[in-house]
């Protein structure tokens, strides 16, 4: 891929400052600017959070899932009757969703797992189905399709700047975390086994479990996700498994990288966005949604990241297009 | 064979669809009123934010609600209390979450000084917090779940609309005191439908209830349903189903050979929506409801023809909630004179309100702040070359017990 | 009795999935292409079909027009947008592409019709129920189950029968070989997705009279034809029939004994059968 400005480390470095500079001003906005924003924010974090999860399932596992949102229910409801009938303590419901979550994706990844393609891709969206299904007639419980409402704040985090400050470290821990794993020997093994299961476990190494293994841990940190986003809206609904919420995750994936850690949050972010700001102008935002999604398919090859890469190389060409300059920087980019 | 014809009803909505597409997308999301004869103005504009479903399932409710909205402020040229009325509106979609995120916007960012709407029941207990606590004054013109105004009731929520109790009870009363004791209980599976289903057991009393027969929201099958009505003998079906269900269901019934021979009474489930999907195949069919389209009163009989001839449809029981909606926050700001400032003042001024509606005699239970109101039986008869819900009994004024 | 209406019931529900689940099937598992649109499709040819019953005032006319028009849509798709991403390893852009399409058409249809309920009478002669002495039934869901196996065999025939079918079979096995031996794989792929579309069309036009059309109700018989072509195993019209005769008696025998549940018996039967064959019930190993 050719650069439309050359790369000395100088650049390099002002470019990534600029870059982390840039995410860490956006990230700040919301908590400083508040109310709406705020909530806007906090909606957007924790989906990332599930989001990131989803994407190093799919990304280095090549699990395509469509049922991710059942860890972000059950991660939800259990922090709602948790919190109802004990109390919003962040020390006992954010483990427990992270253990329901955890212990329903080894449940169903026993047989979900053995399957691959879309054949996974169905079999996880039935137990999220099936999740939905629980929530929605076990009424006693879960008060139905009315939703679980007036959850109380999580303790300690009722001022939800502070909730917000929460649920970013946890998206910063994950992000190191995944980073981590991706580079550790069972995260390359997943990867290995994406692209050739057969060699991989003939090789001796224990896929399987492996990927158990990871689908319990990206499964217990959208548990947490869904139950910090449960306190920040103050209510549950049998909705939050449904298969909208799981294809709005792996859109997310899909749309920016698969196999950037942070594609999906890049991905959530703008989605969030465009509906946000689409559906208050017109009443028609799924048809403009809809083009989005087709144009970023057919002109930006590689999801939305390719389309920044693409942008960039569209600036060089038309660097080049000027009259050659009489300084070094415009005769080297033009020579590109 | 169909009914109505709609084909160029059809062409007029796409090009308004693109036109409006067009338009919206370059505007706020505010609307902005046609220009009318300079009312007095001496304040600040007011905003009123609106949240109907524009997309999704309920998408068809939304519309008439806001059509409603709009034609009773035309009629105060969107000016109440020396103010104009700017209305905010947002997609309530069919997702609580949704719905919540919007309501933050309004209250949040558009800084709106009163909020109206919500047609999802789920939408409006996800916002009761938000709102009780914001300590916005608002209006639900449609949510239907009890506990709006029972166990999750907030003084700043009034409720304009009905609760599934108010008028599924006086139904079950109304079957068993005309002698319809043997009846099968018939319901959608959700929430609403269950509500609905104990009320109207409750109004029933001591009549048989031969079968119980659930069936999922969304059914597309009622096969099953109907074969249990057959088998259980009985004369009289008494139940509930939601906007496709009772399409699907009235449909299939009538392919059964049953329509005519069982009688059907079913809530508020037959309205200008099903009665224009299935035209003639709901004859017969009993419903309650607070309203009617033939509703024998002035303010009804002004209202229907206002409506029919701005929007060139009959009206539904959705748009006559908002028209009420409307005129309530008009008269609580003109109550006020304009000073929306103290959210209890406005609602204090709000539980006093009483007018003459479409409906009858509007006005509100000081405890609750539901509206109390006379519920209406109503068959699907053929009235003046179209077939609509006709007024057979007025079911008596009822208040929600709280 | 009642278990007779519901082995009826349930046939004719499945011979509604098995014209959508075919579609897909042949989309999916020999075109190779994942088409989240489909649901969008069945909904094309039912509004279609309402609004020419609505016109002519015959049910008739739109079992071909309808099909028609979600043919020629196909078509121009497929040469428009999605031509050049048939083929292994593009399917996150299938996924995404065909998505953004669902959401135009769930828009577009929405825009042109309206929100509301659409719904149709059963065309005559159907239109009155079957009564043999104490059984009565309805006869529309009969038609349908005729339409169903009336299609299974003319595309039993068109596969294995034609030539076209067998450059289909072929296009589907091993495409790189039969482009080698001369067989045109573009447009034969084509010409699959195209008549995969024209059946999800023909079975919105076949079902308005049974079910009614809302917003919502495309992505609802989108994860339908899912669940029939996974249950079903991929690309073989023999296991998307058994699989949606398989959905539709477990739908309404299900509806019989625990009506609160049938969603789940739906979801659960999908679990069970992959559990127990991991690649459907007619699957094979696929490469």
């Amino acid at each position: 891929m050719r650069a439309a400005l050359s790369a000395t480390p100088w650049t390099t470095l002002v470019a990534r400052a600029g870059l982390l500079l840039a995410v860490a001003a956006l990230a700040a906005m919301p908590p400083l600017w508040g109310g709406y924003t705020l909530h806007l924010g906090l909606v957007t974090v924790t989906m990332a959070l599930a989001a990131m999860s989803l994407g190093v399932l799919v990304g280095w596992g090549g699990l395509d899932s469509l049922g991710h949102a059942a860890f972000w229910g059950l991660g939800g409801y259990a922090a709602a009757l948790l919190s109802k009938h004990y109390g919003p303590w962040p020390w006992l419901v954010l483990p427990v969703a992270a253990g329901v979550a955890a212990g329903f994706a080894v449940a169903t990844g026993i047989f979900t797992l053995r399957s691959r393609g879309i054949f996974f891709l169905m079999l996880t969206l039935a137990f999220a189905q099936l999740g939905f299904v629980v929530t929605f007639q076990w009424r006693d419980l879960t008060r139905g399709d009315d939703g679980l409402s007036g959850i109380p704040a999580l303790a300690g985090f009722e001022d939800h700047r502070a909730l917000y400050a929460l649920a970013t470290i946890f998206l910063a821990a994950s992000y190191l975390l995944f980073s981590r794993l991706v580079r550790s020997p069972v995260g390359r093994v997943l990867d290995a086994a994406r692209q050739n299961e057969a060699r991989a476990r003939a090789l001796g190494y224990p896929v399987f479990l492996y990927r158990l293994a990871v689908y319990a841990l990206t499964g217990a940190i959208t548990g947490v996700a869904g139950a910090l986003a449960a306190h920040e809206r103050g209510f549950v609904h049998p909705r939050d498994f449904s298969l909208a919420v799981s294809a709005t995750m792996l859109i997310a994936v899909i749309l920016v990288s698969q196999r950037r850690l942070w594609g999906p949050v890049l991905g959530i972010s703008v989605l969030v966005a465009m509906e946000s700001w689409l559906s208050a102008r017109t009443e028609f935002w799924n048809l403009f949604l809809g083009l989005l999604l087709v144009a970023i398919v057919l002109w930006g090859r590689g999801g939305i990241a390719g389309l920044a890469a693409q942008a960039w190389q569209a600036v060089g060409r038309l660097q080049r297009l000027l009259p050659r300059g009489s300084d070094a920087g415009a005769a080297r980019r033009a020579s590109l | 064979m169909l009914g109505n014809r709609v084909s160029r009803r059809d062409f007029l909505r796409f090009g308004a669809g693109l036109a409006v597409m067009g338009l919206a997308a370059c505007q706020e999301g505010g609307q902005q009123p046609a220009a009318s004869p300079t009312p007095v103005v001496t304040g600040p504009p007011l905003k009123v934010g609106i949240i109907e479903p524009n997309s999704g399932v309920f998408a068809d409710l939304g519309r008439d609600q806001i059509n409603g909205f709009n034609l009773y402020l035309e009629k105060v040229n969107f000016v109440a209390g020396g103010r104009r009325i700017q209305l905010v509106v947002e997609d309530e979609t069919a997702d609580p979450a949704t719905a919540l995120t919007k309501a933050r916007k309004l209250i949040e960012a558009d800084r709106v000084d009163m909020l109206a709407g919500v047609i999802s029941s789920a939408s409006a207990l996800a916002m009761r917090d938000l709102v009780h606590q914001s300590r916005v004054f608002t209006v639900i013109s449609n949510a239907s779940a009890n506990d709006i105004t029972r166990a999750r009731k907030s003084p700043y929520i009034f409720r304009v609309s009905n609760t599934n109790y108010q008028m599924a009870f006086p139904l079950g009363k109304w079957l068993i005191d005309n002698g319809h004791n043997r009846i099968v209980l018939m319901f959608a599976d959700y929430a609403a439908g269950r509500e609905v289903a104990d009320a109207l057991r409750q109004g029933f009393g001591s009549g048989e209830i031969v079968d119980t027969i659930p069936f999922p929201l969304g059914n597309t099958d009622f096969s099953s349903v109907i074969d249990r009505i057959r088998a259980s003998r009985v004369n009289m079906v008494a139940g509930f189903a939601a906007g496709t269900d009772a399409v699907i269901f009235l449909r299939q019934f009538a392919q059964a050979g049953l329509a005519g021979r069982i009688q059907l009474a079913l809530h508020d489930s037959v309205d200008r929506a099903e009665l224009a999907a299935v035209g003639r195949d709901a004859l017969g069919v009993y419903t309650s409801d607070f309203w009617a389209p033939t509703l024998d009163n002035p303010a009804n009989r002004q209202f229907v023809d206002e409506y029919r001839r701005r929007y060139n449809e009959e009206p539904s029981r959705y748009a006559v909630a908002a028209y009420d909606a409307a005129r309530l926050l008009v008269e609580t700001i003109n109550a006020v004179n304009g000073d929306t400032s103290d959210p209890d003042r406005l609602v204090r001024a709000a539980e006093t309100i009483r007018f003459d509606s479409p409906r009858g005699l509007f006005e509100f239970d000081p405890t609750t702040h539901h509206v109390v109101q006379n519920i209406y039986l109503r068959q699907v008869r053929e009235q003046g070359g179209r077939v609509t819900n006709v007024v057979v009994s007025d079911l008596g004024r009822i208040r929600d017990p709280g | 009795m009642e278990y007779l209406s519901a082995l009826l019931n349930g046939l004719s529900y499945g011979m509604l999935l098995f014209l959508l689940g075919a579609g897909l099937s042949l989309v999916f598992g020999v075109g190779r292409f994942v088409n989240l649109a489909h649901g969008g499709l069945y909904i094309i040819g039912g509004y279609v079909g309402f609004t020419v019953f609505d016109r002519l005032d015959n049910f008739w006319p739109g079992m071909i027009i309808g099909p028609l028009v979600g043919a020629g849509l196909g078509l121009a798709a497929d040469l428009l947008v999605l031509r050049r991403l048939h083929g292994h390893g593009r399917e996150p852009d299938q996924v995404l592409i065909t998505f953004g399409l669902a959401l135009i058409i769930a828009d577009a249809t929405r825009a042109g019709w309206g929100g509301d309920i659409r719904s149709v009478r059963a065309p005559a002669p159907f239109d009155r129920p079957l009564e043999v002495g104490e059984f009565i039934y309805p006869t529309y869901p009969l038609f349908i189950i005729g339409v169903g196996l009336l299609v299974l065999a003319l595309l039993w025939l068109l596969l294995q029968r034609t030539r076209l079918g067998a450059m289909i079979r072929a296009a589907a096995g091993d495409p790189q070989m039969a482009q080698v031996l001369g067989i045109p794989t573009g447009p034969v792929l084509r010409l699959t997705f195209a008549l995969g579309v024209a059946l999800a069309a023909l079975g919105g036009v076949v079902g308005l009279p049974r079910l009614a059309l809302a917003p919502g109700r495309d992505f609802e018989m989108l994860l339908l034809a899912l669940v029939v072509v996974v249950i079903g195993g991929l690309g073989r019209i023999e296991g998307a029939f058994w699989a949606s005769l398989l959905v539709g008696l477990t739908d309404s025998y299900g509806k019989l004994f625990f009506p609160e549940f049938t969603v789940a018996m739906i979801f659960g039967l999908l679990a069970l059968v992959l559990i127990w064959r991991p690649e459907g019930l007619l699957g094979r190993r696929a490469a």
